[in-house]
């Protein structure tokens, strides 16, 4: 009876959700960038895992030089062994899981490279990366090849899209964040010539910062409860119910009790702190021990 | 000063002129991709790009395999063998890299300090730095902090050798007289070049949009989750590792007296030739005052151990102290977030 649904075999197929590596996705951009004069598109090799029963993980990616003349499509499939092979020896667990493209939907050649990738893997996936910005949006799809079939016959497959979103560590997270903050607010010239050193990431400031977002959140939440609270606008039930609930969850700690928590921990770092002024002392004293006095 | 009389030299004529280094966002990604792919192993890798001007752009990147020390054999020839294989997959990644349009040009190299609290600063990176500073012209090495960078700030830094360290390192002088004699403290061994990063408009679009997706905005971003006070504050383990780092240097110390005070009559004699050598010349405006009894003083202290390894371990606890400086006073400013919201109630 289930014969009958030609599209059983398409849900037998496996990979269900795909998730990327923000670097995959910079590798790729940045291959777009560097593409060979007159070529309109590139291609590469995905590398990652199948974690779970259906669901691929791309980490890594590397570009493959290829061509594409009419109906003809032809793969460096020697270069595209040899930098497999070399990435193999310094992360061996990554395998070929499908290959990526960039451009807009793919076309009759994106079904022969797919056939290729067919035969390095078992079920290749294909990344599919607006570069062009083709909808003045950034768009990222993923397709698999599924199967038509009838019984055990096969009729004709088709690129069927999988979900796909980005995935990324935390500290891909903070990567990103110093990326993205340089995105939003470019360090002006004049600024730049001040600040020369001290343009790296540092803590306090970026502390600075997150205290700050925090203030701006809580200052937005509270005009909003104000406005429902004078009735200007409709209070929702549900944000209400968060609210109170995390403000629940600040927990009532004895006066007495967080004082001294509170002291103890502020000793111990005030203490750190004088440690480190002190052993810093200590170095410059090391340090005039090591040397001999030339300047007579 | 003496590189400024022999401009011949390569590194004389090259490598001074970098004053900033431009990291485009897919190196830093494929940096922390691999670093914490492999923590706590320390990893590193190739820089590509090309310096343009004052200006070192790092476009680049790709990973060095992990050398196995247990398949290293005591004798040379296994050792042989692994770096033969290691040139060989630098030979073929660099034809691999060319093919696809990437700069050739290495430009460096990159280390993750593993667990190691940031902490680099060993002989063999000064050897591996020096063999690239030698031989090519604009190299820096970024060091990556994986524990800082686990805790919400990027760490990044571009560190090379400076041009007096150098020379000294040509001439494998490292006695305490030719530190001083090379005007070198501690501090001067390395530099930093800072650092600016940069990516191309087509990954700023990308990067804009991914921080409006719910897996980076609101309850997930970054900023806030910087604000964490539940997790393990890396203070402890800077100082367990400050607090060993100077016992040490204090061994050092001891030596460096012992070695003093048994050489003290000798030296001593000497080091009175100079200054009175050198008042002298400056009475009769001399150029190079007690130049020979300089020459003297150096032969008799060349027989002292090597004081690199101290000068090094001062670099790292300085650099150890500014971490821990910065550690404290965050959670210091922590602590206060949390009492003036308990203080309202």
């Amino acid at each position: 009876m289930t014969s009958l649904d030609v599209f059983v075999a398409g849900q037998e197929y496996g990979v269900k959700q795909v998730q990327v590596s923000p670097m995959v996705l910079f590798n790729v951009l940045d291959h777009y960038l560097r593409r060979a004069a007159g070529s309109t598109r590139v291609i590469g090799t995905l590398l990652g895992r199948v974690t779970g029963e259906n669901s691929v993980e791309v980490v890594s990616s590397f570009p493959v030089p290829h061509s594409e003349s009419g109906g003809e499509v032809g793969v460096d499939v020697v270069y595209h062994k040899s930098m497999f092979e070399l990435q193999k020896s310094v992360e061996p667990g990554e395998e070929v899981v499908g290959w990526y493209a960039t451009g807009d939907a793919p076309d009759a050649n994106s079904v022969l490279i797919h056939e290729f990738y067919g035969q390095t893997c078992a079920n290749p996936v294909h990344l599919l990366i607006d570069a062009e910005l083709f909808t003045d949006m950034t768009q990222l799809k993923c397709f698999i090849s599924t199967a038509y079939k009838i019984d055990a016959q096969d009729l004709r497959s088709e690129f069927r899209t999988v979900p796909v979103h980005v995935q990324a560590t935390k500290a891909d997270k903070t990567g990103l964040e110093a990326l993205f903050r340089r995105t939003v607010e470019p360090l002006p010239e004049s600024e730049r010539v001040e600040k020369e050193v001290s343009r790296e990431e540092n803590e306090i400031e970026n502390l600075e910062a997150s205290l700050e977002a925090l203030l701006e959140l809580l200052k937005s939440i509270g005009t909003q409860v104000d406005s429902v609270i004078s009735g200007e606008t409709e209070g929702d039930a549900s944000v209400g119910r968060y609210l109170t609930e995390s403000l629940a969850g600040v927990p009532t700690i004895d006066v007495e009790l967080f004082e001294k928590a509170y002291g103890d921990s502020m000793r111990d770092l005030l203490m750190v702190v004088y440690l480190a002024k002190l052993t810093k002392t200590q170095l410059n004293i090391a340090e005039r021990m090591l040397s001999f006095d030339l300047k007579l | 000063m003496m590189a400024e009389e022999e401009p011949t030299e390569a590194i004389a004529t090259g490598w001074t002129n970098i004053t900033s280094v431009q990291l485009d966002g897919l190196v830093v990604m494929k940096i922390i991709k691999h670093c914490h792919e492999n923590l706590p192993l320390t990893v590193t890798g190739q820089l590509l790009g090309m310096d343009v001007g004052e200006n070192l752009e790092i476009t680049n990147s790709y990973s060095f395999p992990q050398i196995q020390s247990s398949t290293l054999g005591p004798n040379d020839a296994d050792r042989g063998d692994a770096d033969l294989d290691h040139s060989q997959y630098q030979m073929n990644m660099m034809i691999c890299v060319r093919n696809v349009n990437i700069d050739h040009q290495v430009v460096g190299w990159y280390q993750s300090s593993g667990s190691q609290m940031g902490s680099f600063l060993t002989m063999q990176w000064i050897d591996t730095q020096f063999s690239y500073q030698d031989n090519l012209q604009n190299v820096v090495c970024l060091v990556y902090d994986p524990v800082r960078t686990e805790s919400g700030t990027l760490g990044i830094r571009a560190y090379r050798l400076s041009k007096a360290f150098v020379e000294m390192r040509k001439r494998r002088e490292f006695t305490s007289f030719a530190f001083s004699r090379f005007g070198m403290d501690s501090s001067h061994i390395i530099e930093e070049v800072p650092i600016d990063l940069k990516m191309s408009t087509l990954q700023k679009a990308y990067i804009a949009d991914m921080f409006c997706q719910p897996d980076l905005s609101a309850e997930n971003s970054v900023e806030l989750s910087r604000l964490s006070i539940a997790e393990e504050s890396p203070l402890e383990r800077t100082l367990e590792f400050m607090v060993n780092d100077l016992e040490v240097l204090n061994r050092e110390q001891h030596k460096y007296s012992f070695f003093v005070r048994s050489n003290s009559a000798r030296i001593g004699g000497l080091y009175q030739d100079l200054v009175r050598a050198r008042r002298s010349g400056k009475e009769n405006n001399d150029e190079n005052p007690g130049r020979n009894e300089m020459d003297k003083l150096a032969n008799a202290m060349s027989v002292e151990t090597p004081r690199l390894e101290s000068k090094m371990l001062i670099k790292e606890l300085n650099l150890y102290v500014e971490k821990l400086t910065s550690l404290s006073v965050e959670s210091v400013v922590k602590e206060n977030a949390v009492l003036s919201l308990q203080m309202d109630q």
